[in-house]
């Protein structure tokens, strides 16, 4: 309170009006609520203020007289002429003071603002300041800092929980690292700037004598030294001609020299060539050329056109007779095994392909002129007037006859018949149609496929083709064989009862007979004479065996063992030493007393191969093989079981695949020579690291803790 | 006359391209291979056994200092280049190929304390007895040209040791207090302390590079952070720490070289137990460097040895020594992992590999394949160090004889995890 109060007089001095002050009061504690010291020094000022023409009043009674004296007396001193102004002088302490000075009177007591405030509450005007004093006076003071020591300790908690916070970022990247099977480090390589020769040239200087020779040298030539890089000669000739032109240029008279080499080496080539592939293939183009020819011929000239087509039909079927072309050949075979290899073989596969679709192609559009109607019926007639047997022997297609032998069979066939028909009922009936329509104008160049598919159906045809001599019989044929494709076991059935009754029945018999009279042949003749020939075999085997191990009996020897075995792990063994405790001699018994206790097995100890004849289970400890037993279980394992399955999967090339093989010897870590690892980057990693390098930090915030961080700090003290 | 000839289809012998291997028909049914597990046990035993017959780390010697080597430095960018302090103040600069020094500086009077490059490597510092700190730049000077350094920064006090941020223009000195130095300052942006102590090392963090750590005489080691420019914690073990080495690949991990013949790798948040105590060495350790993959460490002792130990293990993987070899006072793994330096008292810098039976060049996938079972075979402890597991045992056995005739309860179990913690200071 003192040094406020000794500020009172200067403020008396000054004519300060209550109202102003009041407002720079006001003002004052707005501004700053916080600075509180100020603030209580400020009011304290106001109500001096304001208290002090109330308090003058009774001041001036007793200090009026003394301060007349003192003018009194200093009036007479001078008059005395030469101290006028003598200035009062204090010798000793005292607790008055004169008015200029602090008056320190009752200074046992402090001065209280609610003293001062008691006064001003006759005031209106004060209202406003007096809520804010009241406001201030609720709130506590500051407590005293803590010392050095403590704080600095508080401040070193506060940053070490704040690094490794940061620090606990990196726990499952260290964790993943840690755990992974393998850690590669040649990832990134940064591309090596080469840095331009102008670049490089730029800060140089010649310094070395030599240096300066070979720069003198260049300047007498003319060469550039720095920048251009080039004489003006070279500049010149660059301009001559640019660069573009120049290359097209020089590929126009490339690409000319090229075909015109090209050209002389195919006529020089084609002169010489002895090869059968080339030949066959001129050939080919050839047969082409005349086949555009013969076309030519047709339109204009149609006689001599027909002989030509009669000669290429003929050559075409001595080609499909041969089976050349077929798929299933040895040479078939091996060039679709070559084929992947070799394009010559691959070429040769797909020209047979095509040669082979080709001949199997159904030859002709289905006839619609009356002339080709006719010729079938013609054909039609020819097969009825003659018997079936002569058809079969007509035929040129060995196939055909296939279907006499099918027929004989009705009962072996029907469900297959059935399974072929629901097939090609896909395709849909009118192709089964055509096929019979086919057949019989071109029986030959029935594709064989088809054949395969119906041979069920035709013989039936052919059949009911016998009493039919049109084509109505055909309309009727195809009526019968669309019934066959709904129900053909039955058709079939009924056919044969209507046309050949007879010889079906006597066929079916014959049939029958050949089975019965197969079948016992097989049974009394080949089963027997095999198994006495094995059991001969085997007996010989085992003569021969018997004659070999003559001498030793294995199963005695074995269990002479066994029980040696036995008997050494059984220690039941007689422990007295003749002599030991009493006397020896000739004569003289050891007396059943004195002898020691036998050895005996325990009890509870049982051989593992007891129950076990043909086994020899050793129970003792094999100190050799002690040595490379593992002790103790390694690490990652956590029960044996684990340690012993992974021991058991062998992980060497023998057992295993070379990928396989490869990845299980992967290696831990894998570096490559000459790579520069660097400290890993959270960058890297995918986290973010701080713009704001650590240099900089340090310089902006010394003290480097934030208002957060206070807050911190100062629960770890209250703590 | 027919021929029958074998014909075999070439799928089974041609290859697609000339770069897929040749194929070699294999049946890998187990029927025709038995005893895998005996016979991978007799490779794996042969490989191990072979390893050691082919094992010839020491690859060269480099000669020319004058006096013991007290520091080694790694360039940050080419790896042929090393640079090394000795005692009598000779900085020397090395290219490995060709196992030559190329450069010679007369750096410091009495002993070059410190070396760093600065992560550029356009420049290095050094500090010595001269309580100087100089930036010398790594090019030599030209022609004509006298050598001498960038800057020089004349201080208080001795600085005995100084290492480069890995970022920022910025390094720290340790001798009296921890310094953090701008570059283009010559005096310090801050220092740090806490007591009074003479500080033999710092080294930053590579990975959050504004952590510190520091070992000083009173057997303590301290960790700053630069940003806050504070301690953040002590730890105070049985003996003094001579040097410790972050993990350049896990930002909490640092080993401590410590004079009890021990190292101790500690998580920096949990300061009051070791991560892991390596035991090998039988005299103080004077340093230890990280290999760049962060699995690895290698640490050079009093014990005229260097030893190499995988972080997770408290025994060593492998030790080096010479005849000649003298007490190795630094050591340093380069940054392809694949090399070691180590700086002895007889003026030598010795160049090793660091996988002992690694062939470099040609055959390596051979050696890679038997890499594995070699693991396998190294479960069987008879394989691995059986010398250090019997010395183990012994140890062991006395502490249990010792245990076993006094008071029940007077010597009690401890970890040795445990044991040469004294205390952690907040």
């Amino acid at each position: 309170m003192e040094p406020k109060m000794r500020q009172d007089p200067s403020l008396k001095s000054r004519a300060f009006r209550p109202r102003e002050r009041k407002q720079a009061a006001t003002m004052n504690v707005t501004r700053n609520v916080e600075g509180l010291l100020a603030l209580s020094q400020q009011e304290q000022l106001v109500d001096m203020s304001n208290s002090y023409p109330l308090s003058a009043s009774e001041d001036e009674e007793d200090s009026d007289g003394e301060r007349k004296c003192q003018k009194l007396l200093e009036a007479i001193s001078a008059l005395g002429g030469k101290n006028r102004w003598k200035l009062a002088e204090r010798s000793e302490a005292s607790l008055k003071v004169s008015e200029f000075s602090v008056s320190s009177e009752g200074s046992g007591e402090n001065l209280v603002l609610s003293d001062l405030l008691g006064a001003a509450k006759k005031l209106p005007l004060l209202t406003v300041v007096k809520k804010q004093l009241n406001r201030v006076r609720s709130k506590k003071t500051v407590e005293t800092p803590l010392n050095k020591e403590e704080a600095e300790r508080t401040l070193r908690e506060v940053a070490f929980s704040r690094a490794s916070h940061t620090l606990s970022k990196w726990d499952p990247v260290v964790v993943k690292n840690r755990q992974a099977e393998q850690l590669v480090f040649s990832m990134e390589q940064e591309p090596s700037a080469v840095a331009p020769l102008e670049h490089m040239f730029s800060g140089w200087k010649a310094r070395t004598p030599l240096e300066q020779d070979v720069l003198n040298l260049l300047h007498k030539n003319r060469q550039p030294v720095t920048d251009p890089l080039l004489t003006p000669v070279e500049k010149a000739s660059l301009k001559a001609m640019s660069l573009e032109e120049a290359k097209i240029h020089r590929a126009e008279l490339q690409r000319a020299r090229a075909l015109q080499s090209y050209y002389e080496a195919r006529a020089r080539r084609e002169k010489k060539i002895k090869s059968k592939k080339y030949h066959k293939i001129v050939k080919k183009g050839k047969a082409k050329k005349a086949q555009k020819e013969c076309e030519h011929l047709l339109k204009a000239n149609p006689n001599v056109a027909l002989e030509e087509v009669g000669k290429i039909e003929k050559a075409r079927m001595m080609e499909r007779m041969s089976l050349k072309h077929q798929d299933g050949g040895k040479w078939a075979k091996s060039k679709a095994k070559m084929a992947k290899f070799d394009p010559e073989a691959r070429q040769a596969r797909q020209e047979q392909l095509a040669k082979n679709r080709v001949l199997t192609q159904k030859l002709q559009v289905p006839p619609e002129s009356e002339e080709e109607q006719e010729c079938l019926a013609e054909v039609a007639t020819l097969f009825a007037s003659e018997g079936m047997s002569d058809l079969s022997d007509n035929a040129p297609n060995p196939w055909m006859s296939r279907g006499d032998k099918v027929q004989t069979e009705p009962e072996q066939l029907p469900e297959l018949g059935a399974h072929e028909f629901s097939k090609s009922e896909g395709d849909g009936r009118p192709v089964v149609v055509e096929d019979i329509l086919w057949k019989y104008c071109e029986p030959r160049e029935f594709p064989r496929k088809r054949s395969e598919l119906n041979h069920n159906a035709k013989p039936v045809d052919r059949q009911t083709d016998k009493d039919s001599n049109s084509l109505k019989v055909l309309s009727e044929s195809m009526a019968l064989s669309q019934k066959l494709s709904h129900q053909p076991r039955k058709h079939e059935m009924s056919s044969v009862g209507i046309v050949k009754e007879k010889r079906e029945k006597q066929q079916m018999i014959d049939l029958q007979n050949l089975l019965s009279i197969k079948t016992p042949a097989v049974k009394s003749l080949a089963v027997p004479t095999i198994e006495e020939l094995e059991g001969e075999v085997e007996r010989d085997h085992r003569q021969l065996i018997k004659e070999a191990f003559a001498g030793d009996d294995v199963i005695r020897d074995f269990l002479k063992d066994k029980r040696e075995a036995v008997e050494a792990n059984e220690p039941n063994l007689d422990l007295t030493l003749p002599g030991w405790g009493e006397w020896v001699g000739a004569g003289l018994k050891s007396s059943t007393k004195k002898r020691r206790p036998l050895l005996k097995t325990p009890e509870g100890s049982q051989r593992k191969d007891k129950n076990l004849p043909n086994v020899i289970v050793s129970e003792k400890r094999n100190i050799l093989m002690a040595g490379h037993q593992v002790q103790v279980l390694p690490l990652p394992f956590t029960h044996y079981q684990q340690f012993e399955r992974t021991i058991q999967n062998p992980v060497g090339a023998t057992w295993n695949t070379q990928r396989a093989f490869q990845k299980l010897t992967i290696p831990k870590v894998s570096t490559k020579p000459g790579h520069i690892i660097k400290p890993i980057k959270a960058e890297n990693v995918g986290y973010r690291s701080s713009s704001r390098s650590d240099l900089s930090m340090l310089q902006s915030n010394p003290k480097g803790l934030s208002r957060r961080d206070y807050k911190q700090m100062r629960t770890c003290a209250a703590d | 006359m027919k021929v029958k000839m074998l014909s075999r289809n070439p799928d089974d012998y041609v290859r697609e391209t000339k770069l897929d291997l040749q194929r070699v028909p294999r049946n890998y049914d187990p029927a025709l291979h038995p005893f895998e597990v005996p016979r991978e046990y007799v490779r794996a035993l042969n490989a191990t056994k072979l390893e050691r017959v082919f094992a010839k780390p020491f690859l060269a010697s480099l000669d020319g200092h004058r006096d013991g080597v007290n520091c080694l430095a790694k360039h940050p960018k080419s790896l042929s280049t090393v640079l090394s302090g000795a005692c009598d103040g000779e900085v020397k600069i090395w290219n490995l190929t060709t196992r030559k020094c190329t450069r010679t500086i007369q750096a410091h009077e009495g002993f070059v304390r410190g070396i760093c490059t600065r992560f550029c490597g356009t420049s290095f510092f050094t500090v010595g007895d001269d309580k100087t700190v100089k930036q010398w730049k790594m090019d030599g000077p030209g022609y004509g040209e006298e050598e001498e350094p960038l800057h020089t920064i004349l201080g208080k006090t001795v600085y005995t040791g100084i290492d480069h941020h890995w970022k920022d223009a910025a390094f720290a000195t340790c001798g009296q207090q921890v310094d953090i130095w701008d570059e283009q300052r010559t005096s310090p942006v801050c220092s740090m302390t806490w007591g009074f102590d003479s500080i033999s090392s710092v080294k930053f963090n590579p990975i959050e590079t504004f952590l510190l750590g520091s070992c000083a005489s009173d057997r303590n080691i301290v960790l700053y952070d630069m940003r806050q420019a504070t301690p953040l914690k002590k730890v105070i073990l049985d003996m003094r720490t001579n040097t410790i080495c972050w993990n350049p690949m896990e930002a909490f991990i640092f080993t401590a070289a410590n004079e009890d013949y021990n190292l101790y790798t500690f998580d920096m948040r949990a300061l009051d137990t070791p991560v892991m105590v390596h035991l090998d060495h039988v005299s103080a350790v004077l340093d230890v460097d990280y290999s760049p993959t962060g699995k690895e460490f290698v640490s050079a002792s009093f014990d005229k040895s260097v030893r190499i130990f995988p972080v997770d293990k408290s025994q060593s993987r492998e030790v080096y020594h010479t005849k000649r070899m003298q007490h190795v006072i630094c050591v340093k793994w380069t940054s392809d992992s694949k090399y070691i330096m180590c700086g002895s008292d007889e003026m030598n810098i010795r160049l090793w590999k660091a996988n002992a039976s690694e062939k470099l060049g040609r055959d390596k996938e051979e050696d890679e394949c038997l890499q594995p079972l070699q693991m396998n075979s190294r479960c069987m402890l008879h394989l691995v160090h059986l010398f250090a597991y019997i010395l183990y045992i012994l140890f062991i056995s006395r502490e249990m004889n010792r245990r076993k005739h006094s008071k029940p309860g007077s010597v009690p179990i401890v970890s040795e995890r445990k044991k040469h913690v004294l205390a952690v200071v907040k």
